[in-house]
């Protein structure tokens, strides 16, 4: 029995070990994939009493995949009415700028 | 090991005192090469009022002459970095410094070459009254680019109320109230609507007016209502900023 668990355990954490591994280096599409190939053995284990440990491991598994690219997407859409207000911005900054230099106190006198 | 450490953090704090101090140094120098430096020619000027020789009159005339240039230097960089400025508005104003800084390059030779303390100080009261670097020259040039760049900013604004109402028109479309973002949109094109109005006159304005009418009275008015109206224009773009802003958050809530 003991070695059951123990050997359960060694899956349960290998498991992770390679899920972990597998979304830090694969892309976005390849992270899913290698994710099925390798929690697949772990619902066999769960027929033995160590099994909520694994079945910790692989909703933590498949929720990092689907996590992750939205993370990534979320910048990758700017609005471009962003970058129409920030220039907005520097032309106002440029019209104060205008303003304090126009001042002939400011620039020295005659 | 503990040796070391020590002699690094000397090394450090003896960088940043460096820093410092240098930091100090350049603060304390840069006004007096830029050309807003007024105490350029202090030590001159002093020489001249209790020498009284005409040499140290002409070396305060020179120093005033080169103030002058590394001022019109300065301008003249403003305009050629202006991104703003229209071609015939940077070339109108390309060529009052141009004509400025001839002017007193030939009074400068003409200072050079006079005999008598009375001619030398003739010369020096030209070198303000001829040509009003400070006080026409300069602002010609600060009025002309802010000018310039309120109505640059007008097109840039045309750009966001097309992208603003067309984010209106599809959520409107799809039901939604937009009532309150289209009186932001309303309220930003009415805004910069008033400040194209007030900036739009400016260069033509203030583009002609001469020495002789800065001297005799008439275009310091005209200076001080162009800077009044270019402020106005200023304070436009930022509520039509503040309104465009406004009408992106409204539309948001709504998704």
């Amino acid at each position: 029995m003991n070695r059951q668990v123990s050997t359960a355990t060694r899956l349960a954490a290998t498991a992770l070990l390679v899920g972990l591994a597998a979304v830090a280096c694969s892309g976005r599409g390849n992270g899913a994939a290698n994710q099925a190939g390798t929690t697949a053995p772990i619902p066999a284990v769960t027929t033995t009493p160590m099994a909520s440990p694994t079945m910790t491991v692989a909703p933590t598994d498949s929720a990092v995949p689907s996590d992750s690219p939205a993370g990534i997407d979320a910048p990758a859409t700017p609005d471009p009415l962003d970058s129409d207000l920030s220039g907005i911005q520097n032309l106002l900054n440029g019209v104060n700028s205008q303003l304090s230099g126009n001042d002939p106190g400011s620039a020295g006198g005659e | 090991m503990k040796t070391r450490i020590t002699s690094l953090l000397a090394g450090l704090a003896l960088g940043s005192s460096l820093i410092f101090v240098s930091a100090g140094i350049a603060g304390a120098v840069a006004p007096a090469t830029g050309p807003a430096g007024k105490g350029v020619c202090a030590t001159d000027a002093a020489a001249a009022r209790n020498d009284k020789t005409i040499g140290a009159l002409k070396a305060f005339a020179n120093c005033e002459i080169n103030r002058r240039f590394a001022t019109l230097d300065a301008l003249s960089g403003k305009i050629t970095a202006s991104k703003t400025l229209t071609t015939s508005d940077a070339a109108a104003l390309k060529s009052e410094i141009d004509s400025t800084r001839s002017g007193l390059t030939s009074l400068k030779a003409t200072i050079d070459a006079e005999t008598t303390i009375p001619a030398v100080k003739a010369d020096v009261v030209k070198i303000a009254a001829d040509y009003r670097v400070y006080l026409l020259v300069g602002p010609k040039v600060h009025l002309v680019i802010g000018a310039d760049t309120v109505l640059a900013a007008q097109a840039k604004f045309a750009k966001i109320n097309t992208n603003l109402a067309a984010r209106i028109a599809t959520l409107k479309a799809a039901g939604k109230d937009t009532t309150a973002a289209q009186a932001d949109l309303d309220a930003m094109n009415a805004a910069v609507t008033a400040a194209a109005g007030l900036a739009g006159p400016i260069p033509g304005q203030v583009l002609p007016l001469t020495v002789a009418q800065y001297n005799g009275g008439t275009a310091g008015p005209i200076l001080t209502s162009a800077k009044a109206a270019l402020v106005s224009a200023r304070n436009d773009l930022k509520t039509a900023l503040a309104q465009a802003k406004a009408c992106r958050t409204a539309l948001k809530a709504l998704k």
